[in-house]
């Protein structure tokens, strides 16, 4: 038993990390870099679902505003928590896809140097508004 | 990520973004953006050439009316060293930076005073701020050899100085005829980690650069004639997504900005190639 034990969380340890960054939470804390031009890129898929939802919130007070701009195919959107520390997000964005990449890139920047902290939420969303039931998320730059 | 990683690599990063800073752009587009918070102007540049290595974006905030960029206050240490009739003056040390400077005063005391400059206060907090500087030093002889070494580290509110001394006594260990203390040799380092000193009220213009799943950033803030730093990626040939947004929080006012987008193909020796004219693919919302 204590074999079959150790083999089941081999094999699970293995698979965490091959899908390393991969998840179905609906938030995600990151910090960006002192550099001015730090930035991180998130793949987000929405398998079938038509829009995604998504807002980000500085956590530092000291931080200078932390912007997010989401992209699907031809469209692009942004959004600013412009106040870091406070309990408001950023303008929630909907960002609907014009095609059928169920793909968005989502990066995150700043507009100073100077180290910031920041959460993200987001989820998939179906046409009448209700979340999807997956949304994954991958950490593709981190800086 | 481990931190120390984090920052080499930010600091790789940054001397990628700084590449083609003194080369001229060879194409841009004027525009205004939308009136609305999140505004997005979505352009896509082909850099269709087999020897593009980067392209190389930069902006400025044109729109008139609007407050000047002298909101973003510097912050930096001014150091003075001195040790009898020998000084040495080290000027604008920011976040980060390192300077070395080796003072030939023999054994003794060498007085170190350390002005700090920059804002008060970050725009979000009651925190006085400070910064923080780090003296790593050797007393030498004139063989160069260590007589002694240490570090201090020193606190200085902005606006405000300190002064600390650092002593090459006479070491026990030398034995007669040995060579005394000649030199003290110091590298000394800004380790203050920096603050934003960017009031949150004013909006600023980003744009970015995005090629699969990589990307950078730069800012201008209105107020001047000068463009942001200029930002790079290096994505090889194909075409780049270019992004133009602003900050803009508050809905009731006007947040449409003129802007100037300037970009460039270029190889990997910093030379423009092919650089078609960007096309605008959406304007949001």
């Amino acid at each position: 038993m204590k074999n079959i034990k150790i083999k089941l969380l081999t094999v699970i340890g293995l698979l965490s990390m091959t899908y390393p960054f991969m998840s179905s939470a609906h938030d995600q804390s990151q910090s960006l870099g002192v550099a001015a031009s730090a930035t991180d890129v998130y793949e987000v898929d929405c398998a079938s679902a038509p829009k995604l939802f998504f807002e980000i919130k500085s956590i530092l007070s000291s931080s200078s505003p932390v912007s997010a701009q989401v992209i699907n195919d031809t469209v692009a959107l942004s959004t600013t928590d412009s106040r870091g520390g406070d309990t408001e997000s950023s303008p929630a964005l909907e960002v609907v896809k014009p095609g059928n990449s169920a793909i968005y890139t989502v990066v995150v920047n700043k507009t100073a140097a100077g180290a910031a902290n920041y959460a993200i939420e987001f989820h998939c969303e179906n046409s009448d508004g209700s979340h999807a039931s997956i949304t994954e998320i991958a950490l593709k730059q981190d800086q | 990520m481990n931190i120390s990683i984090k920052r080499s690599m930010i600091a790789a990063m940054s001397l990628c973004a700084g590449i083609g800073g003194n080369i001229a752009f060879g194409a841009s587009e004027s525009a205004a953006s939308k009136n609305a918070v999140g505004a997005t102007d979505f352009y896509q540049i082909n850099c269709s050439e087999g020897s593009t290595d980067n392209l190389s974006v930069r902006v400025i905030d044109q729109t008139p009316g609007s407050v000047n960029s002298t909101s973003v206050l510097p912050q930096y240490v001014n150091l003075h060293v001195s040790k009898d009739a020998i000084t040495r003056d080290v000027s604008e040390i920011s976040p980060g930076e390192q300077t070395e400077l080796t003072v030939p005063a023999g054994k003794g005391a060498y007085k170190f005073y350390i002005a700090a400059n920059g804002p008060e206060r970050a725009p979000n907090s009651k925190k006085k701020l400070k910064q923080t500087i780090t003296a790593e030093y050797q007393c030498l002889n004139e063989a160069g050899n260590q007589i002694k070494v240490g570090t201090k580290t020193k606190k200085i509110t902005n606006n405000k100085s300190a002064k600390f001394s650092i002593s090459c006594g006479k070491n026990r260990k030398l034995g007669a005829g040995q060579q005394e203390t000649t030199k003290l040799s110091v590298k000394l380092t800004n380790t203050t980690v920096p603050v934003s000193t960017v009031d949150p009220a004013i909006v600023a213009l980003n744009a970015q650069i995005v090629k699969g799943f990589t990307a950078t950033n730069t800012t201008d803030f209105n107020g001047d004639d000068v463009f942001s730093e200029a930002a790079s990626l290096r994505g090889g040939a194909g075409i780049y997504s270019v992004l133009v947004d602003n900050t803009a929080f508050d809905r009731s006012q006007n947040n449409s900005r003129n802007y100037t987008l300037q970009y460039s193909c270029r190889d990997a020796a910093g030379n423009e190639v092919t650089t078609n004219p960007a096309q605008l693919i959406n304007s949001l919302p």
